[in-house]
């Protein structure tokens, strides 16, 4: 009896594991990338090129659209930093389904200015949820807009955001900038043509990142997803998601295809920008800091919903997307990894336990060494924290906030269960669930307006063209004397090779038998 | 300058021009659920609209509008929603105006005349 459960034990934890692997590989090789695309220079503050700014002649109209429902707590903040903006050209339109107190604040006359407009729309129901919301928007929006950036409530967005984003956006779309727009990364040419539908900005959940272990977590996981995952895609021409939040849309392109009423609006509208032929480009350069859910049932219900309403889309779309010519080959694998992403954690977690069964048991199929089992376990278990500790890193909080990645494991394994359950109901479900909001509180233990990135002005160089991404460029970085990048780097390539090099050897090719591995 | 107001149907409209500024929308009590979460509204730095108000509560806006010197204007519904989403007085277009018996007895309720665009000072 046992040996059957350490048997079966053994093989599911290969299939998880394997699974679980395919993701660690692309979070290893990310930190790598990441690593080698930031970091090389000197610490430095922002975007350089948005500094000089162009003194407020030549500014696109832009309308700022904040989707409110029961803010009370933080409805005043973003409102009163979306009106002091170093920008000339502009409205704030807020779209409001509270039923709180929250009316009252909409309702001070403290925001009738001439400059910059504000507009608000109240409704009577939430039909839509933010989607809905935000399609009132672009409805009251002034013609003259040519872009539309979303906030949610929770964030402050910096003065110079606006003028960050247009120059983002001027940079990149070869409407805006010129034939010399392509990044570096455009090998063979893929995405000429393809027109920029929106910038997606850096989400810095950093607010009251101190308050407890959660938040710490998720400031950690967010690190890893915004300095390391998202720069790697930018760097390889994968597709971007736009994430709900401090993105830069084209008001021409919206308004054409319109805000969908998913319970994840922001991917929906992804999915359909690609399959039109746009592209959706990221930035870490562009901030907006904002608050973190404080507790585990906060934080649950909301993955819930990203995980239902994410799953649910990929099964509405996929065949679509798979079979589109508006989408390179690299957007379709990225969009494959993305399909079933809310599954990842619970391929770790089943894996693990299954493994840990199969070593209590000591069975393992005959191609199974243990040595093998340690070290898809170990590279499995620390693709992710190392993922969090390189995003940290890159943004010079090592120090600081390192212990937050103990507390993002620890979140991973506990909600686990019920994003895996939630994307379920999405694959499964013939409609969506309702919209569970996240509370807000307006709590604020770390006041910071932007991060000093570390070798931002190696990203601004990348994206010129200058040095090119290869080999030469990886090796340069690699022996570069910094230690903290040095271990990093070298960490995640030895834990991204272990699995594969130690199945090599129980698999009989002898690469390492004997040798590395023992 | 002008004070004005509308109701189309059931929807009322409130706004101004030149220098005015709007009325506070908390001056209508609560209860008459015009500006509040039970009802659809919207607003900006020069009007307000508020959709589906009931007969009762829309007579009671009415008189207290009055009483804050505006003066009620039949006007294009389109030319007041485009006012409302560009900002732009001079799209107004004024159809009749109207003025209450009253209050034209005491003074002009506004200087409103049946032009198009509406004058804006």
């Amino acid at each position: 009896m046992g040996a059957f459960i350490g048997l079966t034990a053994s093989y599911l934890a290969l299939v998880f594991g394997c699974l679980f692997f395919l993701y660690a590989v692309k979070y290893y090789a990310s930190t790598i990338l990441a690593l080698s695309t930031l970091g090389r220079g000197r610490g430095a503050e922002g975007d350089p090129r948005a500094s000089a700014g162009d003194g407020g002649r030549d500014e696109p109209f832009v309308s700022i659209h904040l989707p409110f429902y029961n803010e009370v707590n933080v409805a005043r903040r973003v409102i009163k930093a979306c009106l002091s903006l170093d920008y000339g050209n502009y409205e704030v339109i807020v779209v409001d389904d509270s039923r709180d107190e929250t009316i009252g604040v909409l309702k001070e006359a403290g925001w009738r200015r001439p400059s910059p407009a504000v507009k608000f729309v109240h409704r009577r129901d939430r039909s839509g949820f933010k989607g809905g919301a935000l399609s009132n928007a672009v409805r009251y929006m002034d013609p003259r807009a040519e872009f539309v950036v979303v906030f949610d409530a929770d964030f402050i967005p910096p003065p110079d955001i606006l003028r960050r984003f247009v120059s983002h956006f001027r940079e990149h779309d070869p409407s805006y900038a010129g034939s010399d727009s392509l990044p570096n990364y455009d090998i063979g040419g893929e995405l000429r043509g393809k027109p920029v539908a929106a910038v997606q900005g850096y989400q810095l959940h950093h607010l009251n990142k101190s308050e407890n272990w959660v938040t710490r977590g998720v400031r950690a996981e967010f690190s890893g997803s915004y300095m390391v995952e998202r720069v790697a895609t930018e760097r390889y021409g994968g597709m971007k998601m736009i994430s709900g939040s401090v993105f830069m849309l084209r008001a021409d392109a919206l308004r054409r295809l319109g805000w969908g009423m998913s319970i994840t609006e922001d991917w929906e509208l992804t999915l359909r920008l690609y399959l039109e032929g746009y592209r959706v480009v990221y930035t870490p350069l562009i901030q907006a800091p904002a608050e973190i859910p404080t507790t585990i049932r906060a934080l649950a219900k909301q993955r819930m919903r990203w995980a239902e309403g994410h799953t649910y889309a990929v099964k509405r779309y996929f065949q679509k997307v798979l079979g589109s010519a508006n989408l390179t080959a690299r957007e379709k694998l990225e969009f494959l990894y993305f399909s079933p992403y809310y599954f990842q954690p619970l391929f770790l977690l089943v894996g693990s336990l299954f493994w840990l069964v199969a070593e209590v048991n000591h069975r393992y199929p005959a191609f199974w060494s243990p040595t093998f089992g340690w070290s898809l376990a170990l590279s499995n278990l620390l693709a992710l924290p190392l993922m969090g500790l390189a995003g940290i890193f890159l943004e010079g909080d090592l120090r600081a906030d390192y212990s937050g990645v103990l507390s993002f494991v620890a979140i991973g394994y506990i909600i686990a269960p019920f994003q895996a359950y939630a994307a379920m109901k999405g694959l499964l479900e013939p409609e969506e669930g309702t919209w569970v909001r996240t509370l807000k509180t307006g709590s604020i233990t770390d006041r910071v307006l932007r991060l000093k990135l570390r070798g931002i002005v190696d990203w601004v160089r990348l994206r010129r063209g200058l040095p090119r991404f290869g080999f030469g460029a990886f090796v340069k970085t690699v022996v570069h004397p910094f230690p903290v990048r040095h271990v990093l780097m070298t960490t995640s390539m030895v834990l991204m090779t272990l699995p594969i090099l130690t199945a090599l050897s129980s698999l009989g090719f002898g690469i390492v038998g004997g040798g590395l591995i023992g | 300058m002008g004070r004005y107001y509308s109701t189309q149907g059931s929807d009322l409209y409130i706004w101004v021009t030149g220098e005015d500024e709007l009325i506070d929308l908390n001056v209508f009590p609560s209860g008459l659920n015009i500006f509040e979460a039970d009802s659809a509204w919207r607003s900006s730095q020069r009007i307000a609209i508020s959709e589906g108000v009931g007969g009762e509560a829309l007579g009671v806006a009415e008189m207290i509008l009055r009483y804050a010197d505006y003066g009620a204007v039949e006007a294009d519904r389109d030319s007041l929603e485009d006012y409302f989403v560009k900002g732009d007085e001079r799209l107004i277009r004024v159809v009749v105006p109207v003025v209450p018996l009253r209050r034209a007895q005491r003074r002009p309720a506004a200087s409103v005349r049946t032009s198009s665009p509406l004058p804006t000072s």
